[in-house]
């Protein structure tokens, strides 16, 4: 039950304020208050999630999330999700995950992933995105904001191209080799060395040649010299290193 | 003299789609081309074209040719080879390339599906063919190419764009990234 249902919001915010302060406090559920709000001035909702004088309570705010919805109509959702974040940082996650859900293809999510995710920023959204049309453009975007562990995390846990092709398209060679390496790990047929062609040019070969103090098993070092028949010296030259590889 | 073909890459993420390039050199003569088949395809159909394109042009193709007709012959002869049914969806229809063959007496470029030709010079580029020039034409691999276009200056590297390419100016500057030629 509402614990602020007797009470209006245009005039009792500090007290409703307070109820729900101590109903936190006493580790109470707070969704019913919430929705009680959502359904009677949801203005005033905006005010207690993410007003200057927001609750900083994380339950306050994962209830919150529920309440997206119409929270994205009294704040632009770029600037909701960032002041979620900001007001409970140990919900970050959360209001990460249903960011994405809502906007996946939204660009503001790349620094909020940096501020939630940190080192990681980017696994979150493109793993969830993998099959979404937004994939390639969120990829194409962490990849140029620097955000290479998460790529590589979305390359080795997807077995999509995508990561690896815009990870050398935005001139990172190195940690390009790497994902495919980790492409081929989880997809052997992917088509990841097609796609880095496509965006890098037709003759990879630093790329390619980048991936290879990645290998750590010879059949994926086979899936690599399948990918590249059609580059014969660089397939050769492949061969070599299988020919003296040891799998671990 | 070193002779460089560059193809420009299409707009979007996936630039160079289909993109196949190769060049030898066989004492006075060489060859160099760059072009696209299967550009509108998925990138795996368009990069395994690419590559039976590039497989055409075997180590001997140069021998013996005397000039740099003899070159264009031997290179077109090597494309109209391949087998259609390695060349995607479209089979060739939308085979994309330009040229450049060299002799002695100095460059040649022929190609089909081309929509624009420059002179690619350190100092920036100039137009080579203008207006409504048989060398622009449609794609595809014709029995026999309209011709030669013969240039008076000797030109190290020469760089088109495509029959559907959206603009008909290309910018000098990244331009060796936007032809898919990375340091």
């Amino acid at each position: 039950m509402s614990a602020v249902r007797r009470l209006d919001p245009r005039r009792d915010m500090g007290l409703i304020r307070e109820r729900i302060d101590r109903l936190l406090d006493a580790g109470d559920d707070p969704a019913s208050t919430m929705a009680d709000l959502v359904g009677r001035d949801p203005i005033a909702l905006a005010d207690l999630v993410v007003g200057p004088k927001a609750l900083r309570h994380p339950r306050w705010v994962r209830a919150a999330l529920v309440h997206a919805d119409s929270l994205e109509r009294s704040l632009a959702p770029s600037a909701l999700y960032r002041r979620l974040v900001e007001i409970a940082p140990e919900c970050g996650l959360d209001a990460m995950d249903e960011a994405i859900r809502r906007h996946p293809g939204a660009d503001w999510l790349v620094p909020l992933a940096r501020r939630v995710e940190g080192h990681r920023a980017g696994e979150s959204h493109l793993v969830a995105t993998s099959t979404h049309p937004s994939f390639a453009q969120n990829c194409w975007r962490h990849a140029a904001a620097g955000h290479l562990p998460g790529v590589l995390i979305a390359a080795h846990r997807t077995g999509r191209p995508e990561p690896a092709a815009a990870l050398a398209a935005n001139g990172h060679i190195d940690a390009a080799g790497r994902a495919v390496v980790d492409t081929l790990t989880a997809a052997p047929d992917s088509p990841v060395v097609a796609c880095i062609a496509a965006a890098w040019g037709p003759h990879p070969m630093a790329v390619l040649r980048a991936a290879i103090p990645h290998l750590r098993s010879t059949s994926v070092a086979w899936a690599l010299h399948r990918h590249c028949v059609g580059y014969p010296e660089f397939a050769r030259f492949l061969e070599g290193v299988i020919g003296a590889m040891v799998d671990s | 003299m070193p002779l460089t073909a560059h193809l420009h890459g299409s707009p979007g993420r996936l630039p160079f789609i289909g993109h196949f390039r190769a060049a030898a050199r066989s004492g006075p003569v060489a060859f160099s081309v760059a072009g696209a088949v299967a550009a509108r395809s998925e990138p795996q159909i368009a990069f395994d074209a690419a590559r039976a394109v590039e497989a055409a042009f075997r180590a001997d193709l140069l021998e013996g040719a005397a000039d740099k007709v003899a070159v264009l012959g031997r290179v077109w002869e090597a494309i109209l080879g391949i087998d259609e049914r390695v060349l995607g969806p479209h089979q060739g229809r939308d085979f994309v390339a330009l040229l450049a063959v060299v002799d002695e007496h100095g460059v040649g470029i022929a190609g089909p599906g081309l929509g624009g030709v420059w002179a690619w010079e350190d100092s920036g580029l100039t137009a080579l063919v203008h207006g409504e020039h048989p060398l622009l034409g449609p794609p595809g691999r014709p029995e026999r190419l309209p011709g030669i276009l013969s240039l008076d200056e000797a030109h190290s590297r020469v760089v088109a764009v495509a029959h559907d390419h959206p603009v008909p100016n290309i910018q000098f500057s990244g331009l060796a990234r936007r032809c898919g030629v990375s340091p």
